[in-house]
């Protein structure tokens, strides 16, 4: 230790003997060095320019089949090219309607103090490409989520009651900012699973409180957007279960509660799973014409030609999965559930695929919904979804 | 300097040479014994029982890979293991409200999640292999040079391919619906190679009895995910994991189901 400690003042010495050592200890910088740190930032700084999305002509969409929609992810999407590239492709595949999330958290992150950057951008590039928008509306800012003391975190889809006006006010506020591009409001996401509804009982009668309540502020600043209620996840659930409830018994519930008044259209999830399009629907069973039992408990309340949006559908082929088929049984079903929609389901306004691609992959099977990859390799059904929205059947 | 700075001098140094070993002393985290952490004595699991060979069901009983190694750790813990079935949209929710303490959906580590959860130890990598015949076995991408290599239209794989062939003079690429498709076509000798990712491949090996040469191109581990405020959940399952990697008894698991 002796040595080091007389080494150590050794070094002092000539660090005093030489310029930079001088410079270092007297806290002085000599002009070389200072260039040397400028020269080496500014190198540093040199970054190829980021792609730019600039928007060209209006485009409008050739509509064959109406139904034909897609819901996307663009809202956690950061090169903006990839949101024009998204809007392009859903174009030329004939989709006129997409799907998209607008979570209340990430517009409205304090009270009253709005982001809307990404959402601008989004109905920019949308109505660039004359495509029109379904917004579901969603996930809760922490500052309208309960403070409960010793319990464990809500999650942001956590609504207490309190709240249910801010939400309102905060979807009324969307709809009159892009009224001219949307072709619905969706209030809340599967609202009859319990982890969408903060991991609580779920509850229809409280559910139509927040429909009711939103639907009143929409219309009093943007009478013209339609207010769809749900959307209803597909689910065989009993009463009483902690996880989720039946949507044939939840959505009895919502219409009992008054929801049929304070909602201009329906949406629903109907996923294919493992059967085919036209496999008979029944109430215990999972299949894409669930929707028709969906469609009877409407009628039965004397709402038969009441819209109903089905704003997720689709097959998966994931390998592994229990609940996908294969590429091939995706491409055939995804077609003929839209022949079998167009032909006989007239209340069916749209139909909308989940999903064309995620900014992300998930690394699991939800990967294996999409209609494009995360690079943008557009998938072999995405080219038959364009042959048929082109109309070639 | 006189004998006295000297020994002032060297007891300056050594204090700031013992300085960190004393941080980080001070500040280790202490957690509490597992019977504190867990005073139920019941460890809760959130499992996805859709996606085998990790989780499933036989007869309504829960199975996979994801199923044993949560009942390894309860094992080593001392705790009874219950699972909550979770769909893979709402495992992170689960540990997230204290519905679960931990959960094993065959998880994937991301970076770019963040924020109110942590990942275990990983305890199955999954990333991309390349495949090739055991008697024509080929090590790293280099060697594919004007061979042709068999991918799943679309995957991960697809894409990692396609950056080898700006890379690899004279690579072709043959795409197929399915990573099984792309494991035969090697198999049958149409391709010299595969890119499919680890779990493919051992499930391939199994049906088939095919005694491929599988290399790792990507690393893409599993792990359990737990609420980020829990960390002497984390801790002590960290804990156990790393007993049941270090024992060997998680190649155990894998071997019953692959």
């Amino acid at each position: 230790m002796m040595r080091a400690v007389l080494t150590l003042r050794q070094w002092f010495q000539a660090a005093r003997r030489s310029s930079v050592g001088r410079a270092v200890l007297h806290w002085r910088t000599p002009m070389w060095a200072v260039r040397v740190i400028l020269a080496l930032w500014l190198i540093g700084q040199i970054a190829p320019a980021p792609v730019r999305a600039p928007l060209g002509e209006p485009q409008t969409v050739k509509v064959i089949h109406p139904q034909l929609c897609v819901h996307t992810r663009l809202i956690d999407e950061v090169p903006e090219y990839r949101i024009q590239q998204t809007f392009i492709a859903i174009r030329e595949m004939g989709a006129g309607t997409i799907v998209e999330f607008f979570p209340w958290a990430y517009i409205e992150g304090s009270p009253g103090v709005y982001g809307w950057g990404q959402a601008d951008k989004i109905f920019k590039h949308a109505r660039n490409q004359g495509v029109k928008i379904i917004a579901r509306m969603g996930f809760v800012p922490a500052w309208a989520r309960p403070d409960l003391t010793n319990q464990p975190p809500t999650t942001l889809n956590t609504l207490p009651e309190d709240s249910f006006a801010e939400f309102a006010a905060f979807t009324a506020l969307f709809a009159a900012r892009y009224a001219d591009q949307l072709d619905g409001i969706v209030i809340w996401n599967e609202p009859n699973l319990s982890f969408e509804w903060g991991f609580r009982p779920v509850d229809p009668a409280g559910y139509t409180r927040l429909l009711a309540a939103s639907y009143g502020a929409i219309k009093a600043v943007a009478p013209d957007v339609l207010v769809l209620g749900g959307a209803l996840a597909p689910t065989v659930e009993p009463v009483g279960s902690p996880n989720a409830l039946n949507d044939l018994i939840y959505l009895d519930g919502m219409l009992k509660a008054g929801a049929g008044k304070v909602m201009d259209g329906l949406a629903i999830h109907t996923y294919g799973f493992t059967q085919p399009h036209d496999a008979a629907p029944a109430p215990d069973r999972l299949n894409f014409r669930r929707a028709e039992l969906i469609h009877e408990v409407l009628a039965d309340h004397g709402l038969g030609d009441f819209p109903v949006y089905i704003t997720e559908t689709g097959w998966n082929d994931n390998p592994r999965w229990l609940q996908a088929v294969t590429p091939s049984q995706r491409i055939d079903y995804t077609l003929g559930a839209y022949k079998l929609a167009d032909e006989t389901w007239p209340w069916a306004k749209k139909v909308c695929l989940w999903v064309f691609r995620y900014p992300a992959p998930t690394h699991s099977y939800p990967d294996y919904f999409t209609l494009s990859t995360t690079d943008f390799d557009l998938k072999p059904l995405y080219y038959a979804l364009k042959a048929y929205g082109a109309g070639s059947e | 300097m006189s004998l006295f700075s000297r020994f002032h001098a060297s007891l300056i140094l050594l204090l700031i040479a013992c300085a960190p070993i004393v941080w980080w002393w001070l500040t280790l985290e202490r957690y509490p014994p597992i019977r504190d952490v867990f005073p139920t004595g019941e460890l809760v699991v959130a499992i996805d029982p859709s996606y085998p060979p990790f989780g499933y069901l036989i007869a309504g009983e829960y199975a996979g890979i994801d199923v044993d190694l949560a009942r390894a750790i309860g094992q080593r813990m001392g705790l009874t293991v219950r699972f909550v079935p979770t769909s893979y949209d709402g495992i992170y929710d689960a540990v997230v409200t204290g519905t679960a303490d931990v959960a094993f959906g065959a998880t994937q580590v991301d970076g770019n999640r963040g924020g109110d959860t942590r990942y275990t130890w990983g305890y199955f990598n999954n990333g991309l292999v390349l495949v090739s015949p055991s008697d024509a076995p080929l090590y790293e991408g280099a060697t594919l040079t004007d061979k042709t290599l068999a991918v799943e239209y679309g995957s991960l794989a697809d894409a990692e391919a396609r950056l080898w062939t700006r890379r690899v003079r004279g690579l072709t690429l043959q795409h197929h619906p399915t990573a099984t498709a792309a494991l035969e076509s090697v198999r049958a000798g149409n391709a010299q190679a595969a890119i499919v990712d680890y779990t493919a491949f051992r499930v391939y090996q199994t049906d088939s009895a095919w005694a491929g040469y599988a290399t790792f191109l990507t690393d893409a581990y599993f792990a359990g995910v737990v609420r980020a405020d829990r960390r002497a959940v984390l801790y002590h399952l960290n804990q156990a994991l790393l007993d049941i990697l270090n024992s060997g008894q998680m190649d155990d698991i894998l071997s019953k189901h692959f």
